[in-house]
């Protein structure tokens, strides 16, 4: 027999699976540590590429200026600044990215929760009509 | 104003009834006007202007995810520069490209303000975009609106320069590097813009979740009357000598232009027709669930009007009058 209560509650958990609930989902097949590990190496390798770009874009701009000096420079010096200005800026990028990530992982979990809530009671529903 | 109320009602109906003709339909208009616009402003490359490859890429992307829309835009554009000068091709790629790595790889969905920033700023009315993001985003809205000015003063800056480009030598691409670096970096007026736009966002933002009585009427005139403070603060502290009163009117036009779009399409719940399919031990179930309509609309009556006849009753008002009559002699 079809039972309208349940074929309602399959159509709305139907459709959050089909919108929001598949990048929930997805988020919440992942420990809380695992997805925040992923996020922050994708987070680092994006950091290290925009640095890379800008770098290259003002290396190439100051490019005279750089083969003109490059023998009087302390590249020692100037590698070390380098290398301050790429940790300061992914390390902030990072922890930016770190408050955004940790957010949405508790926002699916939240959502997964009343999902899985829908899926008892739709259990429940089955196990009535058996009896 | 019952009007109008009936008239969003109707369009609601409509939009769930008709959704997955409409959207589409939305997205290619979306995708031709911008097409259309790139290659109007920047348009270098003589196979990209042709009305058949604009109409071919706007039916892809009318079925195709909001972010290839983006991606064909950004494709069209650098492949203009590239016809025109390999040195802005570069320097716009690599601001792409940040723009990508830096933010759009985790907030994909707000990519389509950075396609509508600068088609509102290219039609005069520029504030639309931060007041809408106000209203309907977050504010990490304020990034993108800015990255679609930033777009949007970048390609303003090269076809305004094409002349001082293309008088430049064929060797000396350093020199074109730079003065295309120089437009990027250096543009005074996208700065004050981004400032504003950014304000504007936060500040319709905040006063939008307000809880006060028509808090999103507020949200829109305040936000319109800040960006033009913000615009003549920093007009007054860069010196980039925007002028004020064209952007007054644009600003009005857009609060006019937001109000309208707020209570049509920000304030409405188009819930949309749910096509599902899911299945049970017993039963394939294949649900097509349409949203309820809240307000009843007005339901047309036809009176039929017969001739009438000439042994008919008296008309009601001369029977109730009667009536009343009798009733008051009884009384009496």
């Amino acid at each position: 027999m079809l039972n309208e209560e349940r074929i309602i509650l399959m159509t709305k958990m139907a459709s959050y699976e089909e919108h929001e609930g598949k990048q929930n989902m997805a988020i919440g097949n992942y420990f809380r540590s695992d997805y925040i590990s992923l996020q922050i190496m994708k987070t680092v390798i994006s950091a290290t590429l925009t640095f890379a770009i800008v770098l290259g874009i003002i290396g190439f701009y100051h490019f005279e200026t750089v083969m003109k000096e490059i023998y009087q420079v302390d590249l020692l010096e100037a590698g070390r600044r380098l290398l301050l200005a790429y940790v300061i800026f992914t390390g902030s990028y990072t922890f930016i990215c770190y408050l955004v990530y940790s957010y949405r992982y508790n926002r699916a979990k939240k959502s997964l929760k009343k999902y899985y809530s829908h899926l008892q009671e739709l259990s429940e529903l089955y196990e009535e009509d058996r009896r | 104003m019952t009007n109008l109320l009936v008239l969003k009602e109707y369009l609601k109906g409509i939009y769930g009834k008709y959704e997955i003709y409409i959207t589409p339909v939305e997205k290619f208009l979306l995708s031709l006007i911008t097409l259309i616009l790139i290659n109007r402003k920047l348009g270098y490359m003589s196979r990209l202007n042709s009305m058949t490859i604009v109409l071919v890429a706007a039916l892809l992307s009318s079925f195709l995810p909001m972010n290839f829309m983006v991606l064909l835009a950004a494709l069209f554009i650098l492949l203009h520069l590239y016809a025109f000068s390999l040195e802005c091709a570069i320097v716009v790629l690599a601001l792409f490209l940040v723009m990508f790595l830096m933010y759009f790889r985790f907030s994909s969905k707000d990519t389509v303000m950075v396609l509508l920033t600068p088609i509102c700023c290219h039609l005069n009315i520029p504030f639309v975009m931060p007041l809408a993001a106000g209203l309907t985003g977050t504010p990490a809205s304020a990034v993108s609106v800015g990255c679609g000015v930033i777009v949007y003063g970048v390609l303003e800056y090269i076809s305004d320069s094409v002349s001082t480009l293309n008088s430049m030598d064929a060797e000396s691409a350093m020199q074109k590097y730079r003065y295309v670096v120089d437009g990027l970096m250096n543009n005074k007026t996208v700065l004050v813009m981004v400032f504003a736009f950014a304000i504007t966002v936060l500040v319709v933002y905040l006063i939008r979740r307000l809880s006060i009585n028509h808090a999103w009427t507020i949200a829109i005139a305040v936000g319109a009357l800040m960006s033009i403070a913000a615009l003549l603060v920093g007009d007054l502290m860069l010196e980039t000598n925007i002028s004020i009163l064209p952007n007054i009117i644009g600003a009005a036009i857009s609060v006019a232009i937001v109000k309208f779009l707020q209570f049509f399409i920000f304030n409405v719940d188009y819930s949309r027709t749910e096509h599902v399919q899911f299945e049970d031990d017993e039963y394939y179930y294949y649900v097509k669930a349409v949203p309820k309509i809240a307000v009843a609309k007005p339901s047309k009556t036809v009176k039929k009007i017969t001739s009438q006849k000439k042994d008919v009753t008296p008309p009601p008002r001369a029977v109730s009058s009667a009536v009343r009559k009798s009733d008051k002699s009884g009384l009496k």
